[in-house]
C-alpha cells in the first residue's frame, strides 16, 4: 500500500501520531500547561524605588496566560523576610499604614479573559512626617471566574511583589541609615564533599534596608591566608534578621588550626570582623564548631 | 636649449597615478567629513524586569472516601499535584490555608459551616519524606530556587487526608467538605 499509496501512508502515520499525542496527559509533558490551571504572570515582581506622598509606582502588569478566565484581586501586606530572604507576611495593610506608606492599587479586582493583561497602578500614600523605607508585598490573587468549585480542595494562587520604599528625610536633622551588626557566626561542613560554608546572620536596626555583602578569608595559624570567598550579597530589611554566607571549596586545607575572618559590608559601611577559629583533622573533617560570641568550641 | 620629449609610457603611468592620488583624497575627505558630523551614533538599550509566571492547580476532588480501623488504611492520597515556575529571578513556594486548623469544612455551596472532618489536610513534597499538616499560617514548599529556563521548574505536592469514623457523611444535606489551599509564588529579597 506504501508503494501505491505513499501519501495515504503518510496520512495515516499523521493522524496516529496525533491521536497518541492528544491522548497522553498535558501535566506529564514538560513545561506545557494543564487545562485544569490557574496561569498568571506578573512584572515586574520587585520594585525600589523613592516616592513621595501621591506618587505612583510601577505599574505592575498582569497576565493571563492560562486557558481559564480569571478573577483578579490585589492586596497588600506588610513585608519582611526570614533570615534566608524568603519574603514573610507579618500585617495585612488594608486599613492603615504600620509602616508609613500605604499602597493603593487601581484597579484592586479585575477579571482577565486567557491571553489577556492589565496594567495596576500602584499609588503610595506617606504619612505626614515619615522617612527612611517601607516594603509593602503586594499579592495578585488568581481564581477561575465566576466558578463555584465544587472539589473538596480548592486552590487559590498569588503571585508576589515585593516592593523596596525609601521616603527622603523631609527635615535635615532625621537621619535614615542602616544599622547592622554580625549577630553570630557558623562554621559547618558538608558531610559528602567536605566542603566548608561559613554563615553570617546579620541583624538591620536601622531604619531602611541594606545589601550585604563581602568576603571569608581562612587563615592559618601563622596568620597566611589559606583560602579566600565571596560572601553572597543578600538584602536584609529594617527590623530583620538575614544570613549570608560563603562557601570553600573542599580540599584547600590540611590537617591544623584556622581561623575564619568574616568581613562584611553593608552599604558602604564594613561590619566589624569576627574570628571564629576551628580544626581540621588529618581525614580532612571540621572537628570544632565555635560559638562565635564565646569563642568556646562545641560539639559538631 | 633642447627640451626631451617624456616617454608615452611615463606619461600614462602619470595620469593613472594621479588619477588615484585624486580619488584617494576625495574618499579621504568624504570619511573625515562622515565622521565630523553627518554620520551619528544610536545607542540601544533596555531594561529586563524581574517577572515571575506560574501555573497552579484549580481544583482536587479526593473521591468517595470511606473511614478504616487501620489507622494506616483511612487516608486517602492524592495524585502529585504539579506547580510550575518560570522566573527570572530566586524565588520561593509557600503553602496555607483559609482554614487555620487545616481542616476540610462542610460547604453549603455559598459558605462553610460549623461541621468539619476529625483530621486536617496534610501535603507532603515530591514522592517521599514527611507529611506536614496544612495550617492558616504560611508554610516554605520551596525555597532559594534558582531562575529557571524557558521551560520553568516544577515543584510536586501530594495531599493526604484521613477519615474518621467520627465523620459525618454529608449526602443528605448535599454538601461536600471543602477547604481553600494557597500557593503563593514570590521573588525572594
Amino acid at each position: 500500500m506504501s508503494r501505491k499509496h505513499p501519501f495515504t501512508a503518510l496520512f495515516l502515520v499523521a493522524i496516529v501520531t496525533s491521536l497518541l499525542s492528544l491522548s497522553s496527559p498535558v501535566q506529564a509533558l514538560p513545561g506545557t500547561i494543564s487545562r485544569n490551571s490557574i496561569v498568571m504572570r506578573v512584572s515586574p515582581t520587585y520594585i525600589a524605588t523613592q516616592v513621595r506622598d501621591g506618587d505612583y509606582i510601577g505599574p505592575i502588569t498582569v497576565s493571563n496566560t492560562g486557558p481559564v478566565p480569571l478573577d483578579l484581586e490585589g492586596v497588600v501586606h506588610e513585608g519582611g523576610h526570614n533570615e534566608n530572604g524568603i519574603p514573610v507576611f507579618p500585617a495585612s495593610m488594608s486599613n492603615a499604614s504600620a509602616n508609613g506608606v500605604l499602597l493603593t492599587l487601581e484597579p484592586t479586582e479585575f477579571r482577565l479573559m486567557p491571553g489577556e493583561s492589565r496594567s495596576i497602578k500602584v499609588r503610595a500614600h506617606v504619612s505626614r512626617g515619615f522617612s527612611g523605607g517601607a516594603y509593602p508585598i503586594i499579592l495578585l490573587q488568581g481564581k477561575p471566574a465566576g466558578g463555584k468549585q465544587a472539589e473538596e480542595i480548592h486552590a487559590r494562587s498569588q503571585v508576589g511583589v515585593l516592593t523596596l520604599i525609601t521616603v527622603a528625610a523631609g527635615r535635615k536633622q532625621e537621619q535614615i541609615c542602616a544599622s547592622t551588626d554580625i549577630t553570630s557566626i557558623v562554621l559547618s561542613q558538608d558531610p559528602v564533599d567536605k566542603s566548608i560554608t561559613v554563615s553570617a546572620i546579620c541583624e538591620n536596626q536601622g531604619n531602611i534596608h541594606t545589601t550585604l555583602s563581602g568576603t571569608a578569608i581562612i587563615r592559618d595559624c601563622l596568620g597566611q591566608p589559606a583560602s579566600l570567598t565571596q560572601l553572597t550579597s543578600a538584602v536584609c530589611l529594617p527590623g530583620y534578621k538575614r544570613v549570608i554566607t560563603g562557601r570553600f571549596e573542599p580540599g584547600n586545607l590540611k590537617k591544623g588550626i584556622y581561623v575564619a575572618e568574616v568581613l562584611v559590608n553593608a552599604g558602604a559601611s564594613s561590619l566589624p570582623s569576627i574570628p571564629v577559629a576551628f580544626q581540621v583533622t588529618d581525614i580532612g573533617v571540621l572537628s570544632l564548631n565555635y560559638d562565635s560570641k564565646t569563642h568556646a568550641p562545641s560539639d559538631t | 636649449m633642447s627640451m626631451k620629449l617624456l616617454p608615452r609610457n611615463y606619461l600614462r603611468s602619470s595620469i593613472r597615478l594621479g588619477v588615484v592620488l585624486v580619488m584617494g583624497v576625495l574618499l579621504l575627505s568624504h570619511d573625515i567629513s562622515a565622521e565630523n558630523g553627518s554620520a551619528s551614533t544610536m545607542s540601544i538599550t533596555c531594561n529586563v524586569l524581574p517577572t515571575i509566571q506560574a501555573s497552579f492547580p484549580v481544583s482536587l476532588h479526593l473521591g468517595d472516601v470511606t473511614p478504616n480501623p487501620d489507622e494506616d488504611m483511612s487516608y486517602v492520597t492524592s495524585e502529585l499535584q504539579v506547580v510550575r515556575v518560570w522566573s527570572n529571578t530566586k524565588w520561593a513556594l509557600k503553602i496555607q490555608s483559609d482554614a487555620i486548623d487545616g481542616r476540610l469544612k462542610e460547604w453549603t455551596g455559598e459558605q462553610y459551616s460549623s461541621r468539619a472532618l476529625s483530621f486536617p489536610l496534610e501535603w507532603q513534597l515530591d514522592k517521599g519524606g514527611v507529611f506536614h499538616r496544612v495550617t492558616g499560617n504560611e508554610a516554605i514548599v520551596a525555597e532559594d530556587r534558582l531562575p529557571t529556563t524557558e521551560q520553568g521548574s516544577t515543584v510536586e505536592i501530594r495531599f493526604r487526608q484521613q477519615i474518621s469514623y467520627e465523620d459525618v457523611p454529608l449526602a443528605d444535606s448535599g454538601g461536600i467538605y471543602r477547604i481553600e489551599v494557597i500557593f503563593t509564588a514570590i521573588q525572594t529579597y
